[in-house]
């Protein structure tokens, strides 16, 4: 009966944007490729008429088939909401291909809004928030356009008419105009349900429930390569740049902001003790030796230490991203911290680094003052180090042979071979660590790609190997060997894992440094009688200053700031938030409300003043009374008029009721019939300054068949004002102001049409 | 024993569908996702639904307001015979299109097999839409068409809105038409039933009747020139035309018991009259008609579509009878029978003999469910006598 044919374009539409949701939200490629290959294949069909639906039984089996791959990944460690997605998109498209009826679209659109659900709890990016407007917009007006197919269809059923009865053109005039309803509703429907989903978002609790059915999402952004709290050399691969985001760091020297012409070294953690794993003899890694006393810090997370600035202080707001990271990173000789919510944290003053108690879950933001410059250790640990109490821990077998390259002249020039073993601080300690670091970089190539030598280094002591054979390697080669070649010769070295950020990570609209996992660095800090200080023996890693961006550059970190603006204030809207924007509003409806009412009272003060003087004064009266008749007067004016005006319409009424012809009727009537066949009145004034005159022995109708001379377009037109003619006057039709406004504006264009086909000076015309 | 009523359903003005629950269910299931899990997406996703949900209640109230409906009916239906109703829907509304929207009869459904129901799919803001409904009418006699109902579940299937409204139409049924054998009709044209005369009047091409003065503009085919000649001034023949055969179809609606079997055969009755009457004045037959209907109806005969109405109205509208019984017609059929005119009684009744004693010779008689009748009276199969009278005269229970 009805053909809306707008459904099924619309419903391919919605179903294509939940699949690339899906697939931005799990960042797989080849999986949209895969869905959208399936979907346009199916579409094809459709359209070409050759679609014939799959048999139920085969729908069954490539379902159970779905199921058991979907079941083999859930063995394998991937998020379990992972395989429900990719089950749903499978579903989805067993479902393109044995659509037969309503149910299975009403199935398609339901699978479609959980794929776009399971989604939307994965990811949080900008370009899917975007997406997901989009697939709100086209699946509401996908659903308006589905209700109404299935309500004809079930009308179609129940009161099905012979199609014999039915007037195609009253079917036609029912689908009149049906895309414009279409989109007005579709508007109302979004406006209203962004609204609420706006208000929802904003003054919902959060956090009370956190939680409460378990835990559903993905894993969280985890720093899967890049920074790690584990430093071993058993795995050698061709190690790909992430450029995960992992903080935003806002740096400020004094109170001057850092624009990005500073390097940034974000200390992690420290590892100085070297050695093969005792479980797994080939195995060769990093860990603390000991922890000293460790600060627990739980209440306010306000961390104080004993470091006191003697120059400028270095202070850091830091906005850390979910990691699955335990640390957290500041600037060397970290003074102060302090968190902006309730977080447990220690500090361990060995080696200053700071220590979540949990995994940072969700993002946290904290601030740090630092000094930035070389601590010196507490001094009962000064002194344990420099009486050497407090030894190298690192593998004895492999500092024997590191010890040995060490020495070699071209490395330190002989300034090792002179370090005294007894005491472990000396004047001497600084300039052999810049020597080692002088060598390394000017004679080791820096590459993440190791794969070449995966046979090399992996017989025996890898940084032996790296030092003595391959010579190229990651910055964690570089640290180790710097790191253990100091240790060979007696002086207090560790290894730091962090982030180092250059001018090429400050991004210019958030006026921060973005720091990513592409940024995890190892530096060694080596303890001097300055303290320990800060060397980076890595080649290839210049000090690089903030250089102006190209435009592509500029762009990119223009996204990041509106990404980090969009985390920021839309996926980390918490509950503090929610309370902020409350309180704000409060106080700014509250101020408002209070200089509001202050303005007023002083409008009244100021006019309670100006009358107070106009009233004792003489000239006041006076021109009171010239304004009081001035306005008498005009008053009195206005009566006039209006009655003038009154009894003119009404003369001009009964001359066009004269004109027309229903004078004889009762004056009420003619008044009435007068005001709404102006329109003819002005036809046949204009019909008659052509000379074309009705005589008086015709109808009106019969003088509108008289004017078929006339083009076929005026013709017709004469008739229909006739018709409607007919039907005011004796009809009993009331034309609104709209509508006589309209009829209006055709007698005009006729009017027109007359002129230029009988200009005024052509013979006289009489029918 | 009643007969059955169609079932009229009435839909409450404000209701969840199940689709309703069940999103319902789901947007309850998405707010504890948002509270559970800590993607800030959620809730916007929750709120989304919740505003769903309140728009699509606001979009069915404005959907139905200001929504005008105007039946258009027929001018005549019968029963057992398939009808086209027009409901014309006005929406004056200035901005929003309605949607959806379902029409049902709440009263004066009983005078047809279901409840007559329409579905208008779009009707655009500040324009009409017609709608045409299909109906068949079951029972003949007036039927007042007050009360019904507007109904829509649009936008989403979640909410189902009705309002009521009133407008007073009427519609009368006429009883059901059969075929009628020409061979019924050839013989009641027969001059050799009783009474039935060719009443030669002027104007045909018949027979000679007379002369006339010939005007301008007549045939000259039909000029007399012996009698013109005569004359000296031109006359024309006249010819004769056959009046056409007069009928007077008495009724016997008679029912002594109540019972089932007998008010369908009185049904049966009406009907093969309504039939015969419709048939013979689509041939040019004059027929009256004289009928009980609380008193005694005559109408002369006459032809004309008008007549044709008036006849069948009566037919339609007649009540029920339980006072004059088949002789009481037949005696009052005689008493107006004129001459030229061709009586014919249809009863409910076997024919017995002293009924065709009484009409010998003046009146033919037929019974309802006697083979004559079925042979000469063919019903659509849709027609059920046994519930086609009005529903103030339905049977009572044996």
């Amino acid at each position: 009966m009805y053909d809306l044919r707008q459904f099924k374009p619309s419903l391919y539409l919605v179903l294509l944007l939940g699949l690339t949701g899906f697939a931005m939200a799990v960042e797989s490629p080849g999986f949209w490729g895969f869905c959208v290959l399936f979907v346009g294949v199916n579409a094809w069909l459709v359209r070409s008429g050759r679609y014939s639906p799959f048999p139920r039984w085969l729908a069954n089996v490539v379902t159970l088939v779905s199921l058991t791959y979907v079941f083999m990944q859930i063995w394998v460690p991937r998020p379990p909401l992972l395989c429900i997605g990719q089950f749903l998109a499978f579903l989805q498209i067993i479902k393109l291909y044995e659509q037969r009826a309503n149910r299975d679209y009403a199935q398609l659109l339901v699978l479609s809004l959980l794929l776009m659900v399971a989604a939307a709890i994965n990811t949080a990016s900008l370009l899917f928030g975007f997406l997901m407007l989009v697939y709100m917009t086209m699946s509401l007006y996908c659903c308006l356009i589905f209700h109404l197919k299935v309500e004809a269809d079930r009308a179609k059923a129940a009161f099905p008419i012979l199609s014999d009865k039915v007037n195609p053109a009253t079917l036609q005039q029912d689908q009149r105009y049906l895309a414009r309803s279409m989109r007005r509703l579709t508007g109302l429907v979004w406006t209203a349900a962004t609204a609420m989903a706006v208000l929802v978002f904003i003054f919902f609790p959060r956090g009370a429930g956190l939680g409460i059915l378990g835990q559903l999402q993905f894993k969280t952004n985890a720093a899967m390569t890049g920074f790690s709290e584990r430093v071993s050399f058993d795995q050698i691969n061709d190690i790909k740049q992430n450029d995960d985001i992992v903080a935003h760091v806002m740096v400020f020297k004094g109170d001057k902001r850092v624009p990005g012409t500073e390097s940034l070294f974000l200390r992690g953690l420290t590892l100085d003790s070297y050695g093969p794993d005792p479980a797994r003899s080939q195995r060769y890694q990093w860990t603390r030796a000991r922890q000293n006393r460790d600060e627990d810090l739980a209440s306010d997370g306000d961390l104080r230490t004993h470091l006191v600035s003697t120059g400028a202080q270095w202070r850091q707001q830091i906005r850390l991203e979910p990691s699955e990271a335990r640390c957290l990173f500041a600037l060397p000789g970290v003074m102060r911290l302090q968190t902006e919510r309730q977080f447990s944290f220690r500090y361990v003053p060995a080696d200053e680094s700071i220590h979540a108690a949990e995994i940072v879950g969700s993002s946290l933001k904290y601030d740090v003052i630092s000094t930035n410059q070389p601590t010196r250790p507490e001094l009962f640990d000064n002194i344990l180090r420099q009486t050497l109490l407090i030894g190298v821990d690192s593998d004895a077998k492999v500092l024997d042979r590191i010890r040995l390259y060490t020495l070699r002249p071209e490395v330190t020039d002989g300034l090792a071979a002179q370090h005294s073993r007894i005491y472990a601080i000396q004047d001497s300690n600084e300039e052999i660590a810049r020597k080692i670091e002088h060598h390394l970089k000017s004679n080791f190539t820096y590459t993440l790609d190791l794969t070449e030598y995966r046979n090399v280094l992996k017989d025996g002591d890898p940084i032996y190997n790296f030092l003595t054979k391959v010579r190229r390697g990651h910055c964690e080669y570089f640290a180790s060997a710097m790191t253990l070649m100091c240790q060979s010769v007696g002086i207090p070295a560790r290894m730091v894992v962090g982030f180092r950020c250059d001018g090429d990570s400050y991004n210019v609209y958030s006026n921060c440094y973005v720091v990513r996992q592409a940024n995890a660095h190892s530096w060694v800090e080596v303890l001097t009688p300055r303290g320990w200080v800060t060397f980076d023996p890595t080649s290839g890693r210049e000090d690089s200053r903030h250089r102006s961006a190209s435009l592509w550059q500029s762009i990119k970190q223009f996204f990041d700031f509106v990404e980090y603006k969009w985390a920021e204030h839309v996926v980390a809207y918490d509950a503090k938030d929610r309370e902020k924007m409350l309180q704000s509003l409060d106080t700014a409806v509250t101020r408002t409300a209070i200089s509001t009412a202050g303005e007023i009272l002083n409008w009244r003060e100021w006019i309670s003043h100006k009358w107070e003087e106009l009233a004792f004064s003489s000239a006041f009266y006076d021109t009171f009374f010239n304004v009081l008749s001035l306005m008498i007067a005009l008053m009195a004016a206005g009566m006039f008029a209006a009655i003038i005006w009154y009894f003119v319409s009404r003369s001009r009424l009964k001359r066009r009721a004269h004109r027309i012809g229903f004078d004889t009727l009762p004056r009420r009537q003619q008044l009435r019939l007068a005001r709404q066949l102006a329109f003819y009145d002005t036809l046949t004034l204009a019909l008659h300054r052509h000379q074309i005159v009705r005589q008086p022995h015709l109808t009106a109708k019969e003088f509108a068949n008289t004017l078929v001379f006339l083009p076929a377009e005026s013709y017709e037109a004469i008739r229909r004002l006739t018709r409607l003619f007919y039907r005011v006057r004796f009809g009993n039709t009331d034309l609104n102001p709209h509508r006589q406004r309209r009829v209006e504006e055709i007698v005009h264009r006729l009017a027109e049409t007359l002129e230029k086909l009988f200009p005024r000076r052509r013979a006289w015309r009489k029918t | 024993m009643r007969v059955p009523m169609p079932s009229v359903k009435k839909k409450p003005s404000l209701d969840f569908s199940l689709t309703g629950l069940i999103y319902a269910s789901m947007m309850l299931f998405m707010g504890l996702a948002a509270i559970n899990s800590p993607a800030n997406l959620l809730f916007a996703v929750f709120g989304l639904m919740i505003g769903v949900l309140l728009v699509s209640a606001l979009i069915s109230r404005i959907v139905l307001r200001r929504i005008q409906v105007n039946r258009v009916l027929p001018e005549s239906i019968f029963v057992g015979q398939s009808s086209t109703f027009q409901y014309e829907f006005a929406n004056r509304k200035r901005f929003w299109p309605s949607l959806s929207v379902t029409v049902g009869e709440l009263t004066g459904a009983e005078a047809f097999a279901r409840q007559p129901q329409a579905y208008l799919l779009h009707a655009a803001a500040g324009t009409k839409a017609a709608v045409p409904m299909q109906v068949m009418p079951k029972r003949r006699g007036l039927h007042q068409l007050d009360r019904y109902q507007l109904s829509t579940s649009f936008p989403f299937g979640f909410i189902k809105r009705a309002i009521e409204r009133s407008q007073k139409d009427s519609i009368l049924v006429y009883p059901a038409i059969a075929q009628v054998d020409r061979k019924f009709l050839s013989l009641l044209m027969s001059a050799e039933l009783g009474g039935a005369r060719m009443k030669p009047r002027r104007g045909g091409t018949d027979e000679f009747y007379g002369v006339k003065e010939f005007r301008n503009g007549e045939n000259p085919r039909w000029i007399h020139w012996r009698r013109s000649a005569r004359t000296g001034s031109l006359v024309a023949k006249e010819m004769t035309r056959v009046a056409p055969p007069r009928l007077l179809v008495l009724v016997d609606s008679y029912i002594a018991h109540r019972s089932a079997v007998e008010h369908r055969a009185v049904e049966r009755t009406i009907a093969m009259a309504g039939s015969l009457i419709t048939r013979a004045l689509d041939e040019g037959f004059s027929v009256g008609l004289a009928v009980w209907s609380r008193d005694w109806v005559l109408i002369p005969a006459s032809r004309g579509k008008r007549h044709a109405r008036d006849l069948m109205a009566v037919l339609a509208r007649l009540e029920l009878n339980i006072t004059a019984d088949s002789n009481a017609m037949v005696e009052n059929g005689r008493r107006h029978l004129r001459n030229g005119t061709t009586s014919i009684l249809f009863t409910p009744r076997e024919v017995n003999q002293t009924l065709i004693d009484q009409a010998r010779g003046k009146c033919i008689v037929i019974s309802a469910n006697s083979d004559a009748a079925n042979r000469w009276f063919h019903f659509p199969p849709e027609v059920d006598f046994g519930q086609s009278m009005p529903a103030d005269q339905e049977p009572q229970a044996e």
